[in-house]
């Protein structure tokens, strides 16, 4: 009984550990990657290669004034961020990095939580990721604020339709909602392989989830200043920005699990695999925001609404029919 | 029909009409016509329905009168006609025209607001560059600061309230469906200090309400203060991201008035410079453009381009922004063998460059979308407003003083002029990208008939004083024309110089188009009209 709540508690500090710091080099990771590929250097004074600047960022938001704008919705305004903070790392409790090993005479399983419906969890928590917008934006009485959660608002409860259903079409193929268990029927092949066009939109869900350029409407700068964290400074913003690169993580570590085979690879080095899939994912996250224009709002609602989800549905009732045969 | 038999018909509508017909080589006027001002809103009418289009509208203080001139202009072939009207200080009210001309609104409301004279029935008489509730009249001779008059600025609030009214009926009550947003003057898509009143419903825009004047720098009047050769700096800083052209526009003004010869040699230095800074504005609004439009990428490797003319510029004139190169006469330095070694390598390398653009972005299928049928200016729009330059041009209006003037050596060389057909954001794209490659065409060509001989002329003019008259001369700026209406009293310092910018007429017509469009579309209106915040306060 001990042994199992320390076993959780161990598992669930080093994943919040890993999960900041991973965090905290995307941030470096995509400013070098981007410098690189607009002709310029990035970050690479602070340390060896610029290695330490992660750091001072964080110093520097932990050190900056607690500001509030007047007229703001304290509570609300105060927890928007910490919602956005816990739903990411919530999520990433359900996702398997590898196989189940022996330590020490226990069998530890490279996940914190084996739920029996695991995808319906993730949903569930991604879906309330819309509250961290609305309240942020609502919140700091500001007009982009609240412009920006608006947008936001639609944009992930649209494109959740396409997500869901383009996961649905790999649960109907594998029989189980249980993760570790969709892992084990890609044992022979993976889902990329037979349900191609689930996993395009469902890559393409993911910017809109994440709100990612293209896609990156409720912050769009040109517009909106910043969207819905206008008016955050300090550690509260830097609660949404490390929110917005652990749900980089998490969606890409959700297609992994889903599409590529989870931690499966040639040789034996199941958390490598992982690894290495999750960092192909999140270099392409960064490439398309160095390369693509943004989008119009309504065309994005248009192309959710009118395009993805029909297709996604088609592809959902193709599938069904080639398992049920 | 020609300017020079158009005087029977302004005879005709205006019977106390004194018609002139100056020298235009010297002046830049084909026809000048003084006329009294009940008359001037039919005349205004007749040159609407001839096709003309109301390049400029400036105040003149005459001391014991005030003097409002209207600089009528026709596209395609340029035929200008100045007409003035006087009105004693008294009573200094001149009927508008605003409403045959809307780019006479916010004209009126400058001359109003710098003169203290009103314009009868104007529908929006508030201050536009000045603060809203000033009441002196900077740009009077003998202008004193005495602060502002506790009457005065009560009835200015009283008129602002009066006009709020009208204009949205919901003020003060508490707006439930609609609302106001204030774009800038701190926003990262106005590029400067431009302040726009969005009226919104959602994300749909019911109206734009530009508030200007947050970069005023009075050039108009530090012109007036300082003598000729003192106002070389302020050309370079009003458009500064086309230094060298404006250097040209105040060159082309004096030089004109006063009839200096330009050596050949530096009429070419002057054409290569000038082509290479157009290049490199239009470079930059690229860059902004697509960062306007959420790619950030572009904006660097335009910069990067960029920089390479930046550096050529310095080698002529050494600056790199904010040059004063030209001076009346010529340049103010030679360029030496390198400078044309390096040009030459850099057009070349520079055509590359606008390939890779154009397959990187004059098919993608976002900038499409988001360009395509946004922000449409008709033909007849561009006109009403005064638009010129780029805009204009996407819009069909066949318009460019290179062309149409003719200016300096231009007609030596070969060049096009890209139109464009219907006149929304793609095509203000693609006419720019085309401007640059013609560019490079002039460039290409002044570099191979560069002469020898001298960069200045001989000997140089000691004293600037051109005689006493009216004068003005334009060029094709980086943005549309930049005109220069020069009042001279034969001494050494301008009596009045009112600069017609383009940017503040391309900007007037905003509110024209953006009515129904969301809060993206307006941002690449913004981006695709390329406007220089100090080009439009001057």
């Amino acid at each position: 009984m001990w042994i199992d709540i320390i076993e959780v508690l161990a598992k669930g500090l080093t994943l919040v550990l890993v999960l900041s710091g991973c965090a905290a080099y995307m941030t470096l990771c995509e400013r070098v990657l981007m410098a690189r590929m607009q002709l310029r250097l990035g970050p690479n004074r602070t340390g060896p290669f610029g290695l330490f600047q992660p750091m001072a960022d964080g110093i520097k938001l932990i050190f900056k004034e607690r500001f509030q704008p007047a007229g703001a919705d304290t509570l609300t305004y105060w927890l928007a961020p910490a919602i956005a903070a816990f739903i990411a790392f919530f999520a990433f409790g359900l996702i398997p990095f590898g196989p189940s090993f022996e330590f020490m005479g226990r069998e530890i399983n490279l996940y914190i939580a084996d739920v029996n419906s695991g995808i319906l969890v993730i949903l569930a928590f991604t879906s309330l990721a819309v509250y961290d917008v609305v309240l942020a934006g609502w919140s700091s009485n500001n007009r982009y604020s609240i412009l920006g959660s608006i947008r936001g608002t639609a944009q992930m409860i649209s494109y959740e339709i396409p997500l869901g259903l383009s996961i649905l079409s790999v649960v109907l193929a594998a029989g189980t909602l249980n993760l570790p268990g969709i892992v084990e029927a890609q044992a022979e092949r993976w889902f990329i392989w037979t349900h191609p066009i689930a996993f395009i939109i469902f890559v393409i869900c993911s910017f809109a989830e994440t709100n990612r350029a293209p896609f990156d409407l409720p912050e769009a700068e040109h517009e909106l200043v910043a969207g819905y964290h206008t008016e955050y400074g300090g550690l509260k913003f830097g609660m949404f920005f490390m929110a917005e690169y652990i749900n980089i993580l998490l969606v890409s570590a959700i297609a992994i699990t889903f599409f590529l085979g989870g931690w499966r690879g040639p040789g034996d080095l199941p958390v490598v695999w992982f690894a290495a899939k999750l960092a192909v994912f999140v270099f392409f996250f960064m490439w398309v925001r160095a390369t693509l224009p943004r989008v119009r709002y309504d065309q994005l609602m248009t192309f959710g609404w009118k395009i993805l989800t029909p297709i996604a549905i088609a592809n959902l009732i193709v599938t069904a029919y080639f398992v049920l045969v | 029909m020609t300017v020079a038999n158009f005087s029977s018909q302004i005879s005709e509508c205006a019977p106390s009409a004194q018609i002139e017909t100056p020298d235009f080589s010297k002046t830049g006027h084909h026809l000048t016509v003084t006329v009294n001002r009940d008359q001037i809103a039919a005349l205004t009418q007749k040159f609407f329905d001839e096709q003309f289009f109301l390049e400029s509208l400036s105040g003149v203080d005459l001391i014991e009168n005030f003097q409002v001139t209207y600089h009528f202009n026709r596209f395609k072939k340029t035929e200008r006609v100045m007409v003035r009207v006087q009105v004693t200080k008294e009573d200094p009210v001149v009927p508008t025209v605003s409403h045959i001309f809307p780019s006479a609104n916010w004209f009126e409301r400058e001359a109003a607001e710098f003169y203290g004279m009103k314009f009868k029935d104007h529908p929006n008489p508030v201050r536009l560059i000045l603060p809203e509730f000033s009441t002196y009249h900077p740009l009077v001779k003998g202008y004193k600061d005495e602060g502002d008059s506790a009457k005065e600025v009560q009835d200015l609030i009283e008129l602002e309230e009066a006009i709020q009214k009208l204009i949205s009926p919901t003020v003060g009550q508490l707006q439930t469906k609609d609302y106001f947003v204030n774009m800038g003057p701190q926003h990262p898509s106005t590029h400067g200090l431009l302040r726009l009143l969005l009226h919104m419903k959602g994300e749909r825009i019911l109206g734009v309400d530009p508030v200007l004047g947050y970069a005023h720098r009075a050039d108009e009047k530090m012109a007036e203060i300082g003598n000729y050769l003192q106002f070389w700096p302020n050309t370079g800083r009003i458009d500064y991201l086309c230094a060298m052209l404006y250097n040209w526009g105040w060159a082309n003004v004096v030089e004109k008035s006063m009839g200096i010869e330009v050596p050949e040699r530096a009429q070419h230095i002057r054409l290569i410079v000038s082509e290479l800074n157009r290049i490199a504005s239009h470079l930059l609004w690229l860059g902004t453009f697509l960062l306007d439009l959420g790619a950030f990428t572009p904006f660097l490797y335009t910069f990067a381009d960029r920089e390479k003319i930046v550096d050529l510029l310095e080698m002529a004139s050494g600056e790199r922004i904010t040059f004063v190169y030209f001076t009346f006469g010529g340049v103010l330095y030679d360029v030496d063998e390198q400078f044309v070694i390096q040009t030459r390598a850099f057009i070349k390398e520079m055509r590359d460059h606008l390939k890779d653009y154009h397959k990187l972005l004059t098919k993608n299928v976002i900038l499409l979308k988001r360009t395509k049928d946004v922000g449409i200016i008709s033909k007849e729009v561009a006109r009403l407003y005064g638009a010129t330059g780029p805009v204009a041009r996407a819009s069909g209006v066949d318009y460019d003083i290179r062309k149409a003037e003719p200016l300096s050596i231009y007609t030596q060389f070969e060049f096009d002029v890209p139109l464009g057909e219907n006149g929304d954001c793609y095509d203000r794209y693609t006419v720019r990208m085309e401007e640059m490659e013609q560019s490079l065409r002039l460039v290409e060509q002044a570099l191979d008939k560069l002469p020898e001989g001298a960069f200045q002329c001989k000997p140089a003019p000691k004293r600037i004083k051109p005689e006493a008259g009216e004068y003005y001369q334009a060029i094709e700026g980086g943005r549309g024309e930049f005109g220069i209406y020069l009042v001279s009293d034969g001494k050494d310092k301008p009596y009045r110089v009112k600069l017609r910018t383009p940017c503040f007429s391309n900007l007037s017509l905003l509110s024209e188009v953006s009515k129904g469009l969301t809060m993206p579309d307006m941002v690449a209106i913004l981006g695709s009209l390329d406007l220089v915040i100090p080009d439009i306060d001057r």
